[in-house]
């Protein structure tokens, strides 16, 4: 069914050997969708994150509605929505992780589960000393 | 680690889904970060920009230069400026030769190439997207030598007793034998009212970055009649843009497929056609477009102006190191050997004019960087030769 192929098998196969073959924790994926909202986008989210969990036993994904408990707990508001290991960690993509986000997805799973960072030392280092909170947002397009 | 994962949370807000969260945005161009609710990034940010905004909750991009600490000195056979294909593919034939080299790129890793859509006509791949690409060589190129992103030059001399390059960057103080430039050309801006004005809010010089604020049907132009003037209609076309090419010639000087892939779409052409003016309120609104045959302006409502009427070279090291440029501004170098006007100096990619084709660049960065290192070995050892020859005498 189309909700299978939206990874296609030479890509699964490179990232279940390339990228998810290190995982070390379980990473839990919760992916929000509300119908009505973003339809097209639902559909294409639940199938990459459903065809990613085949790849690897430490990816735990769980789907829920936009307004329902779960989804006020975590102050998600909008569809699609998918949040990386929620309980460790502030991830989050408002919106489908689709084309380009497609690769920042796989780096997230992987430092959620392995604790890593795409950081240099330098930057690690600097960020050591930030006494605030910080919330980052990034607007993108799939392109 | 994930770094501080008690204080930094990080959200992916793709604007398709989100328009009424696009809206608000201050341009409309993308990536834009937003720290805390305050815009903190413009663009692909180099990751020390983008740190430093972090915690400060500024666009670094507009702070000045960081301190060089002192005594941070290092020695390199060869400085390449410039990460796009001919820097990256210099590095790594200038590594594998046996060169001990860096890579200083001031923005981000893959140049022109990173914001096109499409490559069609780089052997290997029939049809890959440009990022895609200059990931894949970034990749190639970090395996053999350090690649520094978000680092630039802000001095350049040479000792005149050993020959020797010193090149102060915002980070470090760099001692050369051989320099390699390779940064490149920027977009040639539009000179009419407006294009500054409002850059970012409809004006755009990349349609792989911005197209998406286009989509469905909304009205825009693009300005020029090349490769990529041409690929950004095609582009813009695909996502559901009302797209009109304005050249101001009467016959593009695309490719033929490029060409035959516009005829096909009917994107309207006006030719010998300039845009005069861009208008609007806090938003592109309209251009005015004159017909330079006839000398009749009309007025157009559009959303949007993307701009892709060539490129400038960015010469500014090359003036400051007084190599010899063309009437253009780009560098002048022996094709055979990618050598400049000043000895242990090279050039290669679109800096020195030509093509602009990624295969031309990567070709002039890999005979660059192997004229590099015969001339660094020949030199030095012509060198050693003679204070050995000193020293029998002592």
């Amino acid at each position: 069914m189309a909700e299978q192929e939206i990874i296609p098998d030479d890509v699964k196969q490179s990232i279940r050997d390339t990228f998810f073959s290190n995982l070390r924790d379980d990473v839990a994926i919760e992916v929000y969708t509300l119908a009505g909202m973003n339809d097209q986008y639902n559909e294409a989210t639940v199938a990459l994150i459903k065809g990613l969990a085949t790849l690897s036993d430490k990816i735990k994904v769980s789907f829920h509605t936009v307004g329902d408990t779960q989804s006020q707990k975590r102050n998600v508001t909008r569809s699609p929505s998918v949040l990386i290991a929620p309980d460790k960690y502030g991830m989050r993509y408002t919106g489908s992780p689709l084309g380009e986000e497609g690769k920042s997805l796989i780096v997230a799973i992987m430092m959620a589960s392995t604790g890593g960072t795409v950081f240099s030392e330098q930057s690690v280092k600097k960020l050591a000393g930030l006494k605030d909170k910080r919330h980052i947002q990034v607007y993108m397009s799939p392109t | 680690m994930i770094i501080r994962p008690d204080l930094i949370s990080a959200e992916a807000i793709e604007i398709f889904e989100n328009q009424d969260l696009a809206d608000g945005l201050e341009s409309m161009a993308v990536p834009q970060t937003y720290t805390n609710g305050k815009r903190t990034g413009q663009g692909l940010q180099p990751e020390p920009w983008f740190v430093d905004a972090v915690l400060t909750l500024t666009d670094p991009q507009a702070a000045p230069a960081p301190r060089i600490a002192p005594g941070e000195t290092l020695e390199k056979d060869l400085v390449i400026i410039g990460g796009g294909p001919a820097g990256l593919t210099a590095a790594i034939y200038a590594t594998r030769a046996g060169l001990d080299c860096v890579v200083i790129e001031k923005a981000n890793l893959g140049g022109q190439v990173a914001i096109t859509p499409v490559v069609e006509n780089y052997p290997g791949f029939m049809r890959i997207g440009g990022k895609s690409l200059m990931d894949l060589i970034s990749q190639q190129a970090v395996q053999y030598a350090d690649v520094h992103v978000g680092e630039y030059v802000t001095e350049i001399s040479r000792e005149k007793k050993d020959g020797r390059f010193y090149l102060k960057t915002n980070y470090a103080i760099y001692i050369a034998k051989g320099l390699l430039i390779a940064t490149g050309a920027d977009y040639r801006h539009l000179d009419a009212p407006g294009a500054q004005k409002f850059y970012g809010r409809g004006v755009s010089y990349c349609a792989t970055c911005d197209g998406y604020f286009f989509k469905d049907g909304r009205r825009v132009v693009v300005v020029g009649g090349g490769n990529t003037a041409v690929t950004d209609a095609l582009y813009l076309h695909n996502l559901g843009s009302q797209v009109t090419l304005v050249h101001w010639r009467d016959e593009l000087k695309a490719d033929l497929r490029l060409r035959e892939s516009l005829k096909q779409t009917n994107i309207p052409i006006l030719w010998n056609s300039e845009v005069r003016e861009i208008t609007g309120d806090k938003v592109v609104r309209g251009v005015r477009i004159e017909d330079n045959k006839t000398g009749r302006k009309t007025d157009m409502a559009v959303d949007g102006v993307f701009i892709a009427i060539g490129y400038a070279p960015s010469a500014e090291l090359a003036k400051m190191l007084g190599l010899e440029l063309d009437e253009q501004g780009y560098i002048k170098v022996d094709l055979t050997t990618m050598r400049t006007s000043v000895p242990l100096v090279y050039a290669a990619g679109d800096i020195t004019g030509g093509m602009k084709q990624i295969t031309v660049a990567v070709a002039q960065g890999s005979i660059a960087a192997m004229t590099a290192f015969e001339d660094i070995q020949s030199q030095y050892q012509k060198k050693e030769k003679e204070a050995a020859a000193a020293a029998e005498k002592v």
